[in-house]
């Protein structure tokens, strides 16, 4: 454990380390742009110069040096604020506004954008170059990955990113000197599940997502702490809500699971919260037709059912629910008939994805599989359903086809099928009531994922008014179903 | 108990208790002004002109090609004391530039008249006019958007108004344009890349 002194402060590192991440744990930020910690590292961009004291060949030597490929070492006397840092830094950034347009104001990248900040923090106002400037229009580059030429500084993260982290290597820097740019190869586009990471580790507004385009403004954005419920895996992420939608999704770090990263089918997935098939009143069967309808009759219709025959009940949970609504849809069930309630697996499932720098894709595109299994463990197909079983299905799921062909022929045969979900899809169309329910955006809860790691997270948005919390419906069928109990008003026994 | 001492006003004059010179005296200043240089307006037909500064109805500026000036920024929003404006952002395939509002919205009844995003406008996009009418049925009407505004400018192209540069800004600047006049560049919040003035110049050596 090398210790050293940065700015007075006595720092012990890890081993390994280098000097950003020292002055890190002493809360002294080294300004950067090309190191990024899941990357390797290159030194090019010359804006994290610190002034090092160290003993060389028996002499005490000090010397400017890049902070990024300095290994943290033993007796180090490192100083991030003297006139020569200082004038070091100023000069580099004066060498990459050179060419950059400073067109903030149309920038989506503007009030999260390093050089935005250190050029306010450590640059001038003004520049002393005089000649015709660079101009190149901005590309397509495939995946909704689009590249601001003007903006790019060259730091070459994406080029990195995209080669040594997801194995692609889709971009690389073309041409010489003045000519130098970031392109693909032609016929070549960027292609892989990652890209949408390449504006977050784009430290400029050069790489901008398409699906954000123009959208907001950063500064009017604000991030709520999420978890993806796109696959098992459980990435942490912010959802950016602006107006009461959410207008994008960034990856939060959390290193025991997804790093720094997300990948595409997680970050795009938002745009379900406002899907078109979206559910957003009760409906009930009237003839062979689904009528729209109020919560009062909806879950009276439920109740008059459930209570007819408790013992025909059969209570389903998908592994799209949260631990706190599968642990209510257990309890439910233990108040009707005093067993446990059944699940239905998901049907969507691929090949699990890893990628060279570490990060993984479950193949479960669903939440919380794990714990739902753990609540409910017998599947739908091991359960006995008639005529006059009664279903009450908790599903909620986000994706169209998450209960395979088989399980939804099981639950045709049934005499009444109630289901609580978020989105008009083949459940609902064969449902006697239907219920709408929320999704993970609109409410809280914990999601475990496939290791077993539970975490929580918070509402982004407000729901549809029409719908309810899944646990807080699971909560009002309970008491109503009491109720029938204490007055004599159905058959429980 | 607290004692106070309260001076007694002293007896009035005999001129006082006559109350005529006062009276007199109130109808010479009547008279005086009914001869005098006449201040009141016969508004609607007379309409008081106010000086260029005038912070009245704001108008969204037009480029030479006709076309909105405004890029979307949100600058004026952001410095808007009264977060009276609403700005979505859209894409277009012009040459110079891709981003121009879809939606521009000023609430004129929530609006404090104060000038800041004149002020903040990089584009010189938004300029106040000279007219203070501002009539309406209904809230929603006094909302004004991207037509109206563009309107206004239509009708007071002619007017000088307050501009950007009344404060101390200078015009939009455009990737691959310059500043027109290198010594208004001094004057500019953020760095101004290719144009070197001579003040600065001789600051470097």
């Amino acid at each position: 454990m090398p210790t050293m002194v940065i700015d007075g402060r006595e720092v012990t590192a890890p081993p390994g380390a280098n000097l950003i991440e020292a002055a890190k744990l002493a809360g002294i930020e080294i300004p950067h742009f090309c190191y990024h910690p899941a990357l390797k590292v290159v030194a090019s961009c010359r804006m994290c110069f610190v002034e090092v004291t160290q003993e060389v060949r028996g002499k005490p030597t000090t010397r400017l040096t890049t902070a990024c490929n300095t290994p943290a070492a033993d007796g180090m006397v490192v100083r991030t604020d003297t006139q020569p840092v200082k004038k070091a830094q100023n000069d580099i950034l004066e060498f990459l506004l050179i060419n950059h347009p400073v067109d903030c104001p149309v920038c989506d990248e503007a009030g999260e954008c390093k050089l935005q900040d250190y050029a306010f923090a450590y640059g001038t106002s003004s520049s002393r170059f005089a000649e015709h400037r660079r101009f190149r229009h901005a590309k397509k580059l495939g995946s909704g990955i689009r590249l601001y030429t003007n903006r790019c500084i060259l730091c070459d993260r994406c080029v990195r990113f995209l080669r040594d982290f997801v194995g692609t290597g889709e971009l690389s820097v073309t041409d010489m000197g003045n000519g130098n740019e970031i392109s693909v190869f032609p016929g070549r586009p960027i292609d892989n599940v990652l890209a949408g990471n390449l504006p977050e580790i784009c430290p400029v507004g050069a790489l901008i997502a398409e699906d954000f385009l123009f959208k907001a403004r950063v500064w009017n954005l604000r991030p709520v702490d999420s978890v993806c419920p796109g696959c098992s895996r459980g990435c942490a992420t912010f959802l950016d809500v602006k107006d009461n939608e959410v207008q994008r999704t960034r990856a939060r770090e959390n290193q025991a699971i997804n790093g720094y990263f997300i990948c595409d089918d997680g970050r795009y997935l938002y745009h379900v919260i406002r899907h078109e098939t979206r559910l957003e009143h009760p409906a009930v069967r009237e003839g062979d037709q689904l009528r729209e309808s109020n919560w009062d009759h909806a879950l009276d219709v439920v109740v008059s059912r459930l209570a007819e025959s408790p013992e025909r009940v059969v209570i389903l949970l998908s592994p799209f629910l949260t631990e706190e609504e599968a642990r209510a849809g257990a309890h439910l069930s233990r108040v009707l008939h005093g067993s446990v309630p059944g699940h239905v697996p998901n049907a969507l499932r691929e090949a699990p994805v890893s990628f060279p720098g570490g990060f993984a894709i479950d193949g479960d595109k669903a939440p919380n599989s794990a714990f739902v299994q753990n609540m409910a463990p017998v599947p739908l197909q091991d359960l006995v359903v008639t005529k006059d079983t009664v279903i009450l299905f908790f599903n909620s799921s986000l994706r169209i086809g998450s209960v395979s062909p088989r399980d939804a022929e099981i639950l045709r045969r049934a005499g009444f099928v109630a289901v609580i979900d978020v989105l008009w899809n083949d459940i609902t169309a064969l449902a006697d009531v239907v219920l709408p329910g929320r999704m993970w955006a609109e409410k809280s809860g914990t999601f475990s994922n496939s290791a077993g790691m539970a975490q929580s997270f918070g509402a982004a948005v407000l729901p549809p008014p029409l719908t309810r919390d899944e646990s807080d419906v699971i909560m009002d069928l309970t008491q109503r179903i009491t109720t029938r109990i204490s007055t004599g008003g159905g058959a429980i026994p | 108990m607290a004692t106070i001492n309260v001076q007694r006003p002293e007896r009035l004059t005999l001129a006082e208790r006559l109350y005529l010179p006062a009276i007199l005296n109130g109808l010479r200043l009547t008279w005086r002004h009914i001869w005098g240089e006449r201040v009141t307006l016969q508004y609607p037909e007379e309409e008081r002109q106010f000086k260029r500064v005038y912070r009245g109805v704001h108008r969204l500026n037009k480029d030479d090609k006709g076309r909105v000036k405004c890029v979307a920024c949100e600058m004026c929003a952001a410095s808007c004391p009264a977060h009276c404006i609403t700005i979505k952002a859209t894409e277009v395939e012009w040459p110079e530039r891709d981003k121009i509002p879809k939606i521009f919205e000023i609430d004129e009844l929530k609006c404090i008249f104060c000038g800041y995003c004149v002020e903040a406008c990089p584009e010189d996009a938004i300029h106040m006019t000279r007219h203070y009418h501002l009539i309406a049925r209904s809230r929603e009407d006094m909302i004004f958007g991207l037509d109206k505004l563009l309107a206004i400018y239509d009708e007071t192209k002619e007017q000088e108004v307050l501009r950007g540069v009344d404060f101390g800004m200078t015009h939009a600047r455009i990737p691959g344009k310059e500043a027109a006049n290198p010594d208004e560049v001094q004057k500019l919040a953020y760095p101004v890349v290719g144009v070197v003035t001579k003040a600065e110049t001789q600051r470097a050596q």
